[in-house]
């Protein structure tokens, strides 16, 4: 075995949120995605049906396969395109991590530190995640359970400090284009999760297997709910059409904040919590990409890989660029969403299918 | 100098790895461990020294505008 720890069902759950929610609070792609008008607030609970909805390849491939992850099973389900489905995996979460660290050095480098060079960013948190990757999915559970609650309370109590800003007017007129719309932007915020394959990948971890059902079905609740929170208070703050325009309208609010002649400059709070779950993140992303390595080429252990995979997560990272613009073009709703669609919704569907009727895995109620 | 630098950290880690897998003979855990290695290395040096390699955000980019409407 390459993975001897455990971890539980709520430790999974708060890897997604955290995972998640630190990339809504600073950029919010889900306010762009179409109709783009003030009801994004109502519209984004159209996005908890369609999590399940995705959810459910993965669901049915865990029902079949409960002691194997997702490399493993797509290996047994194709046969000799296996290690081929793999390898593109493999690639698809380098990019994603690439993605990932190049947004926190782009924050950095453009609303907090300026003068410094964003090679320095990568660098350190790709080699504190390398740290926690050597010790293992247990520790980023409890890393997880740990960081979770401290982004939970910041979120909230920014927010309410936010309460005399709000204005509710900004949010009429109510449902201007009718209910149809709403399930467009509901596919946004669920084409951007690619953290439902991690969580397939580390599904055999789970201390008791019978609450995988359990798993799928309250990520998405929690993860919608902190959106509802960040998208509500962006929008009452902002206004419809001044939170579009910033690229990071959380961090715009939480500027904002002045309570009394005392309370101000919160936004050291956002940083700290920006590096907080960046620091997940990005270590859940490593871990996951190091062990597809050992699955695929069946190794007794990942752990030699972290630090030649460390170096090729930053040369790739280097690759992607430093243009702001090109970068924001790329994340948006009509490239990122298909490419991501294509990996959590589109393969997994074929994998299933493929297993049905080539009749592998056993299936039990 | 740069290149020197780059040098140094393969051969750090090299020298922190390869000796360890040498001892527990774990010859295919070794052979990833090299290409991910040389991966690495290549992929590094040309940036070094100043190659543009191509970013695949823009081939994904003009691929999805092709097949999406």
């Amino acid at each position: 075995m390459l993975e001897g720890g455990k971890i539980s069902a709520r430790q999974m759950i708060l890897l997604v949120f955290v995972s998640r929610v630190i990339y809504w609070i600073t950029s919010l792609p889900v306010l762009l995605a179409p109709p783009a008008n003030q009801d994004v607030w109502i519209d984004l609970w159209m996005a908890v049906p369609i999590y399940w909805i995705v959810a459910l390849p993965f669901y049915f491939l865990a029902k079949r396969f409960p002691q194997q992850s997702f490399y493993e099973y797509t290996q047994a389900i194709t046969g000799k395109a296996g290690p081929w489905l793999g390898i593109l995996y493999v690639l698809f979460l380098l990019h994603i991590t690439g993605l990932t660290l190049t947004n926190f050095s782009e924050f950095f480098t453009t609303a907090v530190m300026p003068e410094t060079p964003s090679l320095f960013f990568v660098i350190s948190l790709t080699l504190i995640a390398a740290y926690a990757v050597y010790h293992g999915i247990e520790v980023l559970g409890r890393l997880s359970e740990l960081i979770a609650p401290i982004i939970m309370i910041a979120i909230i109590g920014v927010v309410l400090l936010l309460v005399n800003d709000m204005n509710l007017q900004e949010l009429t007129p109510f449902l201007e284009k009718g209910i149809y719309p709403s399930i467009f932007t509901g596919l946004s915020p669920v084409g951007q999760t690619i953290e439902i394959i991690e969580v397939a990948i580390i599904l055999p971890f789970l201390n008791d297997l019978r609450k995988t059902k359990k798993v799928f079905i309250y990520a998405p609740l929690l993860l919608v709910f902190f959106l509802f929170i960040l998208t509500f208070s962006e929008l009452t703050v902002l206004g419809d059409d001044l939170a579009k325009t910033y690229t990071y309208p959380f961090y715009n609010i939480v500027r904002l904040i002045h309570v009394g002649d005392f309370l101000e400059r919160i936004e050291v709070i956002h940083v700290t919590i920006w590096i907080l779950g960046m620091f997940v993140k990005t270590a859940f992303q490593y871990y996951v990409i190091v062990l597809g390595i050992g699955q695929l080429f069946h190794l007794k252990s990942y752990k030699p890989l972290i630090l030649p995979m460390g170096i090729i997560i930053v040369a790739s990272t280097n690759m992607l660029g430093s243009n702001v613009v090109a970068f924001r073009e790329f994340l948006s709703f009509e490239i990122y969403d298909w490419y991501t669609m294509f990996f959590i919704l589109f393969i997994p569907s074929l994998l299933l299918l493929t297993a049905v009727l080539r009749k592998k895995g056993e299936y039990s109620k | 100098m740069k290149v020197f630098v780059l040098l140094l950290v393969f051969a750090l880690i090299a020298l922190l790895e390869i000796p360890k897998l040498i001892r527990k003979k774990e010859w295919p855990e070794l052979i990833t461990f090299s290409i991910l290695l040389t991966i690495g290395f290549i992929l590094s040096f040309l940036q070094v020294i100043g190659v543009e390699l191509p970013n695949p955000n823009k081939g994904i980019e003009k691929l999805i505008k092709l097949l999406t409407p």
